[in-house]
């Protein structure tokens, strides 16, 4: 009706519409112009570290101490990458470290999205509020503070240098920031209508059914965006991760690995360098920056790749199939 | 009386619950939804949350037997309140800098959400650099960068140096305090933003239409649609930047200072506790405020 309303004022007045036109046009373009300056501002803040670290992973020694070097590399010096790799003991602890994320996120992923939905679509019964706000409370207690009585939990349960207390509680909606994550749920599925629920309950399916079958798929975008940081937290994650796996260094993720690699570049430098039979890397100076560099580069390449893959799907819209709203 | 109850939508919530089978069910549909977190609760979080607060009302005492904890009551809050002289001017900081920061954060990453859904060329790259803050940001990668040397880059120092020189050193210290902040609040803005992202691309598409149909204004259609659609996330977004103020051990004063009482050379056990508990609590509450007013603002498509 309204489509058709607007069709006829559009016929009946050709030269306003005209001017209508005209001036959008100029609007736009004029926006556009603006939303990209503001855009690419915004950009560079963001950019220019990682341009910085990356050129920086490129530069040798001599490029690094000569001060007519500022931004680009004199030449492409590969030793900081082949150095940072053999250090960080990259291959294997890469594998350990994928592994341990993927069976982590996926818990967490799938227990935090189940749990939502409960306090999401119970939330009239009494007590779910006082049990949502509960939960709250634990996301607001930083580990950093209750850490030496978790410690002695996992002591108890013989857990300690295992990845057991880092995957476990992520399968019942806990571990690195749950509860945040139950949060994101219960307000995706809160801002979804009723109406396809119902008509599923109506045809027989049951709670769970209706959950994986009807509502889970709703909230895509949601649980791409959740598996993106919950995948980051977990890759980037030192303090947890050091207090549990302290004495382990076989089975350390790369999170500790790099924080080992720079303390020991700072502290120890050519001696590690020459320790390691890299004769040719008598080039790198104690606590060499751009091995650092290259180091920081092979950490965040993975989480990088993984959400180029994933963004896609994270912006997918809502799709309302079969429903007249 | 009647018709405030029919149109109130706190009234409605709070109606008696009925008490039949149709409730039981429900109950036990909630239950089996909530139960793995239930479970982690019991399991991983309520030891060691009941064990700090048991540790707030003692003292660490060292003896002849071992390390001991003494009941001494309430003497570590009041010693907190009181006799401590850093807690509350660190808390009066940390308040200040969060209500400054939480509706610039807000207001940058809406603003960045929306401009960044506008379908301009290149928004697959814009989208990608926009999440670099957040997996870098997060990690010990962004200190390395500091330390490297990466900081006048991050502040644009070097674009702002001839500027610097115009103005003198004094009111240039000041335009690079309120750069720092700058870049620090666009750093911690990263979640936020990609939160607002996926929340705009859940706005149903037909009401845009809709509206655009009716012939609203852009501004009327982000006044009258988008924040309304958006209000959930808002709220979302709103809480998760609130706590990470108040809970990053390295921007928040009070917790650094938590840490140094709990853990530095004295181990001053229950003395922390205490200031972790008054603190954590004091938050919640700030939290639980936010609930209870957001109930009236924010819409739920579901609870129509």
């Amino acid at each position: 009706m309204a489509r058709e309303l607007a069709a006829v004022e559009f016929v009946a007045n050709p030269i306003q519409r005209l001017v209508d036109k005209v001036r959008n046009f100029g609007l736009t373009w004029m926006t556009r112009l603006v939303l990209y300056v503001v855009l690419v501002d915004l950009g560079f803040v963001y950019f220019l570290p990682m341009a910085f670290m990356l050129l920086t992973s490129l530069k040798s020694p001599l490029d690094l101490e000569n001060p007519t070097v500022h931004w680009l590399p004199t030449q492409i010096f590969y030793l900081n990458y082949s150095f940072a790799w053999q250090q960080l003991q990259y291959p294997a602890a890469l594998l350990r470290t994928v592994l341990w994320v993927t069976i982590a996120v996926i818990g967490q992923v799938i227990s935090t999205m189940l749990v939502g939905y409960g306090f999401a679509r119970y939330s009239r019964i009494r007590g779910a509020e006082v049990l949502f706000l509960l939960a709250i409370f634990t996301f607001l207690v930083p580990p950093q503070t209750i850490i030496v009585s978790m410690f002695l939990n996992y002591k108890v349960l013989h857990w300690l240098n295992t990845y057991l207390p880092l995957t476990v509680p992520e399968y019942f909606a806990q571990g690195l920031r749950g509860a945040f994550f139950i949060f994101i749920f219960r307000q995706a599925f809160r801002a979804l209508p009723f109406q396809l629920e119902e008509a599923a309950r109506v045809d027989g399916a049951g709670p769970l059914k209706v959950f994986t079958r009807v509502m889970a798929p709703l909230v895509r975008s949601s649980v791409a965006v959740a598996a993106v940081f919950s995948v980051v937290w977990h890759w980037n994650s030192v303090f947890l991760v050091s207090n549990f796996l302290q004495q382990t260094y076989a089975k350390w993720p790369l999170s500790l690995e790099l924080q080992q690699f720079t303390s020991s570049q700072l502290t120890q430098g050519n001696s590690l360098a020459s320790n390691q039979g890299f004769q040719q890397s008598s080039l790198l100076t104690p606590g060499s920056v751009g091995a650092i560099m290259a180091a920081c580069v092979l950490v965040i390449l993975p989480p990088l790749i993984f959400y180029i893959l994933v963004q896609r799907s994270f912006v997918q819209g809502v799709e309302r199939t079969g429903l007249i709203e | 009386m009647q018709a405030s109850v029919r149109t109130n939508p706190t009234m409605r919530i709070q109606k008696p619950q009925p008490k039949g089978a149709l409730h039981r069910r429900r109950v036990r549909e909630f239950t089996l939804f909530i139960l793995p977190w239930m479970i982690g609760f019991i399991a991983f979080e309520a030891f060691p949350l009941l064990q700090s607060l048991w540790i707030s009302f003692a003292s660490l005492q060292f003896q002849a037997k071992g390390v001991q904890f003494l009941w001494v009551g309430l003497a570590n809050y009041q010693h907190v309140l009181f006799v401590d002289p850093n807690f509350v001017g660190y808390l009066v900081q940390a308040i200040v800098s969060t209500v400054i920061e939480l509706p610039m954060i807000l207001t940058f990453a809406l603003t960045s959400a929306v401009l960044m859904k506008q379908g301009l060329f290149g928004t697959t790259f814009f989208r990608g650099l926009f999440f670099l803050p957040v997996v870098v940001g997060s990690s010990a990668v962004m200190s390395q960068v500091f330390q490297a040397g990466g900081v006048p880059v991050i502040i644009g120092g070097q674009w702002l140096a001839p500027i610097f020189h115009a103005v003198g050193p004094a009111i240039a210290k000041d335009i690079l305090y309120v750069f720092q902040g700058m870049a620090l609040v666009l750093w911690r803005s990263g979640v936020q933003v990609l939160l607002f992202l996926a929340g705009l691309y859940g706005v149903p598409p037909t009401y845009y239409e809709v509206a655009r149909i009716d012939g609203a204004s852009p501004w009327q259609t982000f006044l009258k649609v988008t924040l309304p659609c958006l209000s959930p996330v808002i709220l979302l977004v709103s809480i998760y930047t609130l706590v990470d103020s108040f809970t990053n051990p390295l921007l928040n004063p009070v917790l650094g200072y938590i840490q140094s009482i709990g853990l530095g050379g004295s181990l001053e056990l229950g003395w922390a506790g205490a200031m972790g508990w008054m603190y954590f609590l004091l938050v919640f509450l700030v939290l639980v405020v936010m609930f209870r007013y957001s109930r009236h603002h924010v819409y739920y498509a579901g609870e129509k």
